[in-house]
């Protein structure tokens, strides 16, 4: 253990270094707007009343910089180190004797002791922006003051609120990019607290909290994959009261945790207990099951939804010649074995001597060198992409270098070579990579051959497209935005102006988890890599505990059970939202008379803005109606408003959704109404009516409308 | 800070909890989210006396089309676009044009018309030039990419600007007001002289507008570095529009996104670093609307006010808008003694000692304008040592610059009266300057609205009401804000009118023997 000798993080103390932070505010610009005063984690700041100005007592200020990242007028700033203590951090553990060893590399903390050094660190702040870069959204404040005070099962049970496993998450998440990037601490430049190993303390400490179903429903509901999303989601209906069958093409439960990720990383015992704990809990698991995307009709006359975590499973396998000989393997073959031989301690030195050479150089590919590394072999890895655009986590690779393994970029194989009936040498060539967006290429005549004894596929996944067509796979990377500007929430915890780069990837994270609540066709949701490509266990997790909420949001009632869960209340009456895209106030005013026109008649509706609109508003509506202008040349090209349509991108599926639609017109409207409709029926939704509202008869058209919305909504 | 011997920053236990971002059903990042209260309650008793009446968006008729013309992103477009048009032609008139001044449309339009346009435009509205201007808006429209549309990525570097200068306020503004009319006088650009100087001097501003919205970010330019902004800044807070302000204050204090500061899909950012929910003055917003756009909640209106309420109103007197009116009084005050034959003769004297080429000489230009300032301060003092000032939060800085709030309407009048002279005499040539590439003669080139006495007349009638508007803000506000700080209230009040009466009777008796020089 390092240990703890220095209070400040950020830099050396020097003799010219301050010792306290200073807050300067510019009266001038400050507009006491208080957007830094409701954020500061130690009540430093506060308003002049009389000025309408911050003040500061620096006095109080540790120096986190909240205030400067939320200020939205650069009105204040702050300078010195930060009050913070150096804390406990254990250190990663390299073992002398790799051979056979399946020690966790990476330690988490030993002692009560260390954990509360370290969690004291964290000051709770009032917009904790780890909370949002943690793809679970765990409440890291809360269970941190629960540990603080020593409620090791109180800090559990928040973190179960969100995470039915937090002993494999914190284990395999990469903080750096989620909580601990996002810890005010490390924005502004320093160390941020080690949430991810305090979390694996208090899981570790109280591996299950009790598992009760809320209230019993008749809603039954198979899950396709008992991997991480699958688990997610078992977890999470059952919770919600739903009777959960789980699928699974494996003998054992588990998915990508059991097999893909070495024991020297995650240990089966950090996420089994989740796994047992459903068992227990009545959870049915039909394992040695597979179920194809053919087999969904019959799914679905079995049950009353499914949930598509069916995992990304097979290698990508390289176009070049010899790839189908024997000594030839995929990853998942070889970890599920790798992990198998080393938790049993049998035939662990069954690679001695060998050269395996592992083409890829991503987080897969480490885990497989490192297994060979552990069954007495020697480890090549090789990818055809440059380092500096690598996605692989540094960390990984640091580690596995330090274990011996090489790792080789700008390098790639370009044919497989036969002796003696197996694979037996390797043509590697060198390649160059200027840019992250280009494809490698490969270097004239820098060729070499290498002896080889086995060759491990490990560049990525694949899914089966058979299972991308149902779940509607998304790019991650590249979804649909209404205009690059992120939601001002997020902006103004101050987590964009710490780092954009972090902030807009836990934001793409976050639409994706609340989308995944939407169904992708009737009774259908799916989680996971199926549904936004090969990506982390704690997406994965998280997807299927919303998808979980999705499937009692929509169709909880309608399968004879009350709907409620965590953050729902039960809803009384049908709810409505009235969704406008409005420009000169005509729409509005539709909207609003639309959504009155709805309370009278049974719904309990209310209108609300395309800017403020959540996916949440739409998963808790039994009825969506939207609204719009139309714009074009008055007669000619009339369109509903381009804004309208870039919104309607953005929107998740709405199958099995009830929607009505209206335009307003000054003119003339054309098709307009009918575009719209269309609109949401590529969506999946039941279009149930549409209008157009001219603006000479508003009030009454608008009501009119809602009339025949009610009608409609009826039958 | 305690450190607690665990090492835990002590939280500090006693400040309150906030609910006003309530728990979200489905969303466990509100549940995390503890924000602290913000206060609210103080609000309504603050800023009373600054909030305006009327919202020009809900008046009838006007209210409908006005408010559908500003949701456009091309409302401000459309206010720009024509003064752009003018002012590439005052450019290339004034380069390639005839170089008689009077006929060249770039100086005629320049300095018979558009300044005294501005001053009545700033002492009707406010900032009504700025939402037009077309330096700023060149500027706006190459930093955003953009002519009206609402872009993501601005252009050029995006700074802020230092907090060391931001700090000083109007007064780097006041700074290059003093430069650019130093320069102005030197090269007799405004005279007019030779139209080539104007041009240039346009083209330097446009350079120096542009550099800088590609060094620094928002409208930094037009807040604390624009030459005009001193002078709009504080004579155009006796203007009847507010501006953009909140309709309901309660909606904008737990308003959780803070749209109009940080911008929406629809709208940027305030590019003045004016928040509407607390603006208790005219004098920092542009009027480009923005907000208004950007508002999720529907909240921003547009405002009018009595007159001279942004300079009577404020609770917060800020002291770079107090220097920077001394200074500008300074200023024109200098302006109005140089045409008078005994200050030649200083000049002269001075230059010859300087051995400084000509006219202006700067010991003359900034000792003058300096000079004024320290009559000012020495005045303001003087009414505070009779008035029995406090000696608590009550310093010498607050009886300056709260005096000089009240010399604002005298400061506008006299620099209004101080252009009359120009306009009443030259103002037909803007038509001869149309005319002129044209081969079209109106004759009217010789024409003069109003000939020598009765333009002072116009002036000191001007002055009159600058001097019964300065006495009546000077009332106000040392009733207000200096009689409550004085042993002698009475005399506070009697000396801030005595004050404020010598100087504005100095400052008209200046016209009598002016003659209406120009």
């Amino acid at each position: 253990m390092t240990s703890v000798s220095d209070r400040t993080v950020s830099g050396s103390p020097s003799v010219q270094s301050p010792s306290r932070p200073s807050v300067h505010i510019l009266a001038d610009r400050c507009a006491g707007c208080q957007e830094c005063i409701v954020r500061c984690p130690t009540a430093a700041l506060s308003l002049d009343t009389d000025q309408w100005v911050a003040v500061v007592d620096e006095d109080l200020c540790v120096g986190c910089g909240q205030c400067q990242r939320s200020c939205p007028f650069a009105a204040i700033f702050v300078e010195g180190p930060q009050m913070v203590t150096a804390g406990v951090l254990p250190t990663d553990l390299y073992p002398t004797e790799l051979v056979g060893s399946i020690h966790e590399v990476r330690q988490g903390f030993e002692s009560m002791e260390d954990v509360m050094a370290e969690a004291s660190r964290c000051i709770s702040c009032p917009d904790p922006t780890c909370v949002r870069g943690c793809p679970a959204h765990n409440d890291i404040p809360g269970f941190i003051s629960a540990l603080l005070e020593g409620d090791l099962q109180g800090a559990r049970e928040i973190l179960s609120l969100t995470s039915c496993m937090p002993g494999a998450c914190s284990r395999v998440c990469d903080w750096q990019s989620q909580c601990e990037g996002s810890c005010t601490w490390s924005l502004s430049g320093g160390r941020g607290v080690a949430v991810g190993r305090i979390e694996r303390f208090i899981a570790d400490a109280v591996p299950a909290v009790e598992l009760e179903p809320k209230r019993s429903t008749d809603l039954k509901i198979a899950v396709v994959g008992a991997g991480p999303g699958g688990i997610g989601a078992a977890y999470e209906l059952f919770r919600s009261g739903a009777k959960v069958t789980v699928f699974d093409s494996e003998a054992e439960p588990g998915g990508v945790l059991r097999w893909g990720i070495p024991a020297y990383v995650l240990p089966n015992s950090a996420w089994q207990p989740t796994v047992a704990q459903l068992l227990d809990a009545g959870v049915e698991f039909r394992l040695a099951s597979p179920v194809s995307p053919e087999d969904m009709p019959k799914l679905l006359d079995s049950f009353d939804g499914v949930v598509i975590a069916a995992g990304a499973t097979s290698a990508i396998v390289p176009k070049i010649s010899g790839v189908e000989m024997a000594g030839v393997v995929d990853a998942t073959t070889f970890l599920e074995s790798a992990k198998e031989q080393l938790i049993d301690g049998t035939s662990v030195t069954s690679m001695t001597g060998k050269h395996v050479l592992v083409l890829g150089a991503g987080n897969t590919a480490m885990d497989v060198a490192r297994s060979v590394l552990r069954l007495g072999g020697v480890a090549t890895c090789v990818d055809w992409m440059d380092e500096r655009f690598s996605r692989a986590r540094p960390d990984e690779i640091r580690e596995a270098r330090h274990e011996g393994v090489r790792v080789d970029f700008c390098t790639t194989v370009t044919q497989l070579i036969d002796v003696d009936g197996v694979v037996g040498r390797a043509v590697l060539n060198a390649t160059e990579q200027n840019e992250a967006s280009q494809i490698p290429k490969l270097i004239a005549g820098k060729v070499t051959e290498v002896d080889v004894d086995m060759v491990v596929l490990a560049m990525g996944y694949r899914l089966d497209p058979g299972w991308t067509r149902i779940s509607k796979q998304v790019d991650f990377g590249r979804l649909p935005q209404v205009v690059g500007i992120p939601d001002r929430r997020w902006m103004a915890s101050g987590m964009y102006a710490g780092s954009e780069k972090l902030a807009s990837l836990a934001l793409t994270r976050e639409r994706v988890r609340l989308d995944s609540a939407f169904q992708v066709a009737d009774r259908i949701w799916s989680v996971g890599d199926v549904r936004i490509g090969p990506s982390t266990v704690v997406t994965a997790m998280a997807q299927g505990m919303s998808a979980a909420r999705g499937v009692i949001a929509e169709i909880g009632t309608t399968a004879g059970g009350p709907a409620d869960h965590a953050y729902t209340s039960s809803p009384k009456l049908r709810t409505a939202v009235v969704i406008y895209e409005s420009a000169g106030g005509n729409t509005k005013k539709a909207a609003t008379v639309v959504a009155q026109s709805l309370s009278t008649r049974g719904f309990d509706a209310r209108a609300i803005s395309t800017t403020l609109a959540k996916s949440s508003d739409l998963l808790d509506a039994d009825l969506i109606v939207f609204g719009t202008w139309v714009e074009g040349l008055l007669l000619a090209k009339v369109h509903p408003a381009e804004k309208a349509t870039r919104y309607i991108g953005t929107l998740p599926p709405l199958n099995g959704k009830d929607v009505a639609c209206f335009v307003t017109f000054g003119l003339n409207p054309k098709q307009s109404a009918g575009e719209l409709s269309e609109a949401f029926a590529r969506l999946g939704a039941n279009v149930l009516a549409s209008a157009a509202i001219s603006s000479k008869h508003l009030i009454s058209g608008a009501q009119a409308f809602a009339r025949s919305v009610q009608g409609a909504a009826k039958q | 800070m305690t450190i607690h011997q665990r090492g835990i920053p002590v939280r500090n236990a006693d400040a309150p909890q906030g609910e006003h971002i309530p728990k979200v059903k489905n969303d466990p990042i509100s549940v995390a989210v503890n924000l602290r209260p913000y206060q609210g309650e103080k609000a309504k008793e603050h800023f009373k006396t600054t909030d305006p009446g009327v919202d020009v968006t809900k008046l009838p008729l006007i209210g409908k089309p006005l408010a559908r013309a500003m949701k456009s992103r091309k409302f401000q477009f459309f206010l720009i676009v024509p003064n752009q048009i003018i002012f590439w032609i005052v450019i290339i008139s004034g380069i390639f044009g005839i170089t008689d001044p009077g006929r060249n449309f770039g100086p005629a339009i320049t300095w018979y018309l558009w300044f005294c346009l501005v001053f009545v435009m700033m002492v009707v509205v406010g900032r009504a030039w700025c939402s037009m201007c077309p330096f700023g808006g060149f500027g706006e429209w190459i930093q955003r990419r953009a002519l009206f549309q609402r872009t993501q990525k601005a252009l050029g570097l995006g700074k802020k600007l230092p907090e060391s200068w931001a700090g000083h306020g109007l007064v780097i503004s006041v700074g290059t007001f003093l430069v650019l009319t130093f320069i102005e006088e030197y090269f007799n650009i405004a005279g007019p002289g030779a139209p080539i100087a104007t041009s240039l001097m346009v083209i330097g501003i446009v350079t120096f507008a542009l550099l800088s919205f590609l060094v620094f970010e928002r409208r930094t330019f037009c807040r604390y570095i624009c030459p005009l902004s001193s002078l709009i800044g504080t004579v155009g807070a006796m203007g009847m529009v507010s501006g953009f302000r909140t309709r309901d204050r309660e909606v904008c204090m737990s308003c959780s996104t803070k749209d109009c500061m940080r911008g929406s899909e629809d709208g940027y950012g305030c590019p003045w670093y004016t928040w509407p929910g607390s603006a208790d003055t005219n004098s920092m917003c542009g009027l480009c609307s923005e907000c208004y756009k950007s508002c999720p909640s529907d909240n921003i209106g547009l405002f009018v006010q009595s007159p001279l309420k942004s300079v009577i109103a404020p609770v917060r007197r800020k002291a770079d808008v107090g220097l920077a009116v001394s200074i500008l009084l300074g200023l024109v005050l200098y302006q109005q003694y140089n045409a008078m034959s005994w200050y030649a003769t200083l000049d002269t004297k001075l230059n010859s000692f300087l051995h400084f080429p000509h006219y202006p000489d700067p010991i003359g230009y900034f000792g003058g304008i300096g000079l004024g300032v320290v009559v000012v301060w020495l005045l303001a003092l003087g009414v505070r040592k009779v008035s029995g000032a406090f000696t608590t939060g009550s310093n010498k800085t607050t009886w300056f610059t709260t005096l000089c709030y009240a010399l604002i309407p005298i400061t506008g009048a006299d620099y209004f009266a101080r252009q009359l002279p120009k306009f009443f005499k030259h103002v037909p040539r803007v038509l001869s300057s149309i005319g002129q590439p044209f081969g079209l003669h109106p004759g009217v080139y010789n024409v003069r609205l109003l000939t020598d006495p009765r333009i002072v007349t116009v002036q000191l009638m001007v002055m009159g009401l600058g001097t019964a508007a300065s006495l009546y803000a000077a009332y106000r506000i040392s009733g207000r804000d200096l009689a409550t700080q004085s042993r002698r209230p009475q005399v506070a009040v009697a000396a801030s009118l005595l004050m404020v009466f010598a100087i504005s009777v100095l400052a008209t008796l200046i016209y009598l023997p002016m003659h209406a020089a120009s």
